[in-house]
């Protein structure tokens, strides 16, 4: 094991072990501490900054770290199924690419743990209370994803064969399971931040520490965010393959780049697909919880976020699609389906159109009047939530079609029942667009806001129905299918530069997101029960976030790109 | 023997086919839905409270 | 690297940092809001007027009720418009209403217990889907966190939403001490 390691294996784990029992110390009894401005460390700089960077560092790497074993242990597990040893070799590779990215994670997360301690010591010391042992858990099981990550990357080509390959597929199932559980116990801590459970209203814990961890965002919070990291995770490695393909010469390895990148894509876009319903639970509980906390989201000061968010989502399905248009080329059958391409690339631009259109326009008073009001009399009804809804759910078929015609692009089905099969598909498409847009439009615009809300979950169920018979039809019409030739690495360099679009926008999304999450919570530590009294406690503007989380995006970055380095030297050798 | 008028004719009939299968399928879809939801619903899919 | 991998690695990351700079720059555009939070306020109750307890009530309506948020003009609203409606009027049709079943007597007592006790009757087409099928209200309890207003603080809004319309302050001024 290297220096690295070693540091990280030992001294991390017993500095959080001192922070932690120095937070325990720190926090009174019973009820949650009321901070004056006085009682927060000065340090010159604002300590939220510092918090915000250091965090969100440590989520980049984080998210990373727990989004690459996974599809690296489905990749291995289609290796051994399928027979074919490139698959192993490419779950490999992803790993290896990755290792740093663990260590990096630690060395963020303890500094953020410092960070908060020495920022914050009453906040912290009260949620150490409530969250009574339970960072020695979290402790305990980060120990133990570090002992499942060595063992399954270094004992890789010494576990090969026959049953020991299972047992190999065994630690990494660990090393996920850990991961994961890593997660979901910080998940509670930021929660409990956002919508208390299992206290008082002054702070004083009534309930077991299950109370306090399932709160009602803690599952929302969880689905959403393993779901991204997946995405997340995909769109990282696809810029490593982009990058390795375009400074190749070497056709054989420019075959396995592509091959590489094709395989992040495709996690990229297939995880972000159902996260805008994930989004929309998460979103959804908020509003339960409390309607001034949804509607400080969504209706009122952070609104316009939601607008930029678009701009990102935007970015990232045009990329996705616009790879797998670029793809097309790889393969002869393609031709058939060129002609589609422009009215999925019209679904996409005017979608996000409408996601982009706000509701609420800022006027002066003479722009009032001239409007009549503040609100577009035929751009406003754009502006809410049922239009929104329609143009999500077409933008993401259309994303669907897109996949679906690539994967298609290659082969002629050959089974008697294929005209029937197609002539299905295509109505279910149709059928499902024509739902989706006269359910958003009746139940949208004419009826009440409880039928508005609950038609939002037919879209998302016609939108999962597409995909969900897209996967069926074509696996059951395709079997025995012809295959026409195919070409890894026949592919142009511009399509290259949409696997760099992907994490650059998933990364400065992830970022926004972060300022929601922690903006909703407005002037509170704890909401309703732990008032914000540091100089921090209003939510900055916008443009301030955006500098932020640009600064956070290019420090991650220069990460990647240490990380990519490393894995570079790793492999020479 | 098949002529051309029959298998044109079979081609309409399979697609009316698919689109009566799936238009029957998403109205049901859409009644599952908002009853789960206890929203119910008209036959002609408007709010029945 | 070879010359080649460091032209590559030029225009990829002149491209990414394009791309971030873009993003960043959509976000100078929307109007640029800072939330701020509500300032602590000592108020003198000796010297306190009716028309002092009006406006501190219309702060609270506007600021750390949170009332303005949900109550606002169609289509935005989630709940009536109590800006725009005559409170008088408006409370005297809920009240003859008769699936109303709560305890209030007039417009005040109406406007208390329904920002006390919001369950007790919800206002026709402004209901939402509860857990159990039953139409409940989304309308908070304001004695509950995050808002945990006083009842002084109440009585200020009541006053509030009364005078506004003209019509006749019906709650009396505190004899405690408030903030």
């Amino acid at each position: 094991m290297n220096i690295f390691s070693r540091v990280k294996l030992f001294a991390l784990p017993l500095l959080l072990l001192l922070l932690g029992l120095v937070g325990v110390a720190w926090g009174a009894d019973g009820a949650a501490p009321q901070l004056l401005r006085g009682d927060y460390p000065d340090i010159g700089i604002s300590s939220r900054a510092v918090v915000w960077v250091l965090a969100q560092l440590h989520l980049f790497f984080g998210a990373l770290i727990l989004a690459v074993p996974l599809f690296v242990l489905v990749i291995e597990f289609l290796g051994i199924i399928t027979g074919d040893q490139r698959y192993d070799e490419m779950a490999r590779e992803f790993l290896k690419i990755s290792l740093v990215g663990f260590t990096l994670t630690a060395i963020f997360g303890v500094i953020l743990t410092i960070a908060l301690f020495s920022l914050y010591p009453q906040l912290m010391g009260y949620l150490a209370r409530v969250f009574d042992g339970q960072w020695l858990v979290y402790l305990g099981v980060f120990l133990l994803e570090n002992i499942f990550l060595y063992a399954y990357y270094y004992s890789w080509n010494r576990l090969r064969e026959g049953g020991q390959k299972w047992l190999h597929l065994g630690l990494g199932l660990m090393l996920n399971l850990s991961g994961v559980t890593i997660m979901i116990l910080a998940n509670a801590w930021v929660t409990f931040m956002m919508a208390p459970s299992g206290i008082t209203t002054d702070g004083t814990v009534v309930g077991d520490i299950w109370d306090v961890m399932h709160g009602p965002l803690w599952h929302p919070m969880n689905l959403h965010r393993f779901i991204a990291n997946i995405a997340f995770g995909g769109a990282v490695v696809g810029a490593y393959a982009a990058f390795k393909f375009l400074s190749s010469r070497d056709p054989v390895a420019r075959a396995h780049y592509d091959w590489m990148g094709y395989t992040s894509n495709f996690i990229a876009i297939l995880a972000f697909l159902p996260l805008p319903f994930a989004g929309y639970w998460l979103m959804a509980e908020i509003y339960a919880y409390s309607q001034q906390m949804g509607i400080t989201a969504m209706g009122g000061i952070l609104a316009w976020l939601f607008i930029v968010q678009a701009v990102l989502i935007g970015t990232i399905l045009l990329a996705g699609n616009f790879y797998l248009w670029s793809g097309m080329s790889r393969s002869e059958g393609a031709a058939r389906y060129q002609w589609l391409i422009k009215y999925i690339a019209l679904v996409l631009v005017a979608g996000f159109l409408v996601w982009v259109t706000p509701h609420t326009l800022i006027l002066t008073t003479a722009e009032q009047a001239a409007l009549g009001g503040n609100y577009h009399k035929i751009l406003g009804p754009l502006g809410i939530m049922p239009a929104k809804n329609i143009a999500v759910n077409l933008m993401l078929i259309a994303t669907f079609l897109s996949f679906q015609l690539y994967r298609r692009a290659d082969k002629v089905a050959t089974v008697p029942w294929a005209g029937a099969g197609n002539a299905l598909m295509t109505a279910i498409y149709l059928v499902a667009i024509a739902n989706i847009i006269f359910v958003g439009v009746y139940y949208g615009y004419f009826t009440n806001t409880v039928y508005k809300v609950g038609s939002s979950v037919i879209q998302v169920a016609s939108t999962l129905v597409v995909i969900c018979s897209g996967i069926v039809i074509d696996s059951l019409m395709f079997r025995g299918a012809k295959k026409l030739p195919s070409h890894w690495g026949q592919v142009s360099d511009r399509s290259q530069y949409a696997l760099f679009a992907l994490p650059v926008a998933y990364t400065w999304l992830m970022g926004l997101m972060g300022y929601v999450r922690s903006s909703v919570k407005t002037h509170w530590h704890i909401y309703g029960v732990m008032k914000d009294n540091s100089p921090d406690n209003y939510i900055p503007t916008i443009g301030y976030a955006g500098n932020m989380i640009t600064l956070v995006t290019v420090l991650f970055l220069l990460g990647l790109l240490f990380m990519f380095w490393i894995a570079d030297r790793r492999i020479k050798a | 023997m098949p002529n051309k008028r029959t298998s044109s004719l079979r081609l309409v009939a399979i697609w009316l086919g698919a689109l009566a299968i799936s238009l029957l399928g998403f109205y049901l879809l859409d009644h599952g839905i908002m009853s789960m939801q206890g929203l119910p619903l008209n036959l002609d899919l408007t709010p029945a409270q | 690297m070879t010359a080649d991998s460091r032209w590559v690695f030029a225009k990829v990351l002149g491209f990414s940092l394009g791309l971030i700079f873009l993003f960043t720059l959509i976000t100078w555009l929307p109007p640029q809001m800072e939330g701020e939070a509500p300032q602590e306020q000592v108020v003198k109750l000796e010297t306190l007027t009716l028309d002092e307890f009006v406006t501190l009530g219309e702060s609270l309506f506007n600021g750390r009720g949170a009332c303005a948020l949900c109550h606002q003009p169609v289509p935005a609203g989630r709940a009536p418009d109590l800006r725009k409606l005559n409170i008088a009027t408006v409370a005297a049709e809920r009240l003859a209403d008769a699936n109303y079943q709560g305890e209030a007597t007039d417009a005040a007592s109406y406007l208390r217990e329904s920002m006390l006790e919001p369950g007790r009757y919800v206002a026709p087409g402004w209901g939402m889907m509860g857990s159990e099928g039953a139409i409940i209200s989304p309308m908070p309890a304001v004695d509950k966190p995050p808002m945990s207003l006083t009842p002084a603080e109440v009585d200020a809004i009541i006053a509030y939403l009364l005078a506004k319309d003209g019509n006749p302050v019906t709650v009396a001024l505190p004899r405690d001490e408030m903030r």
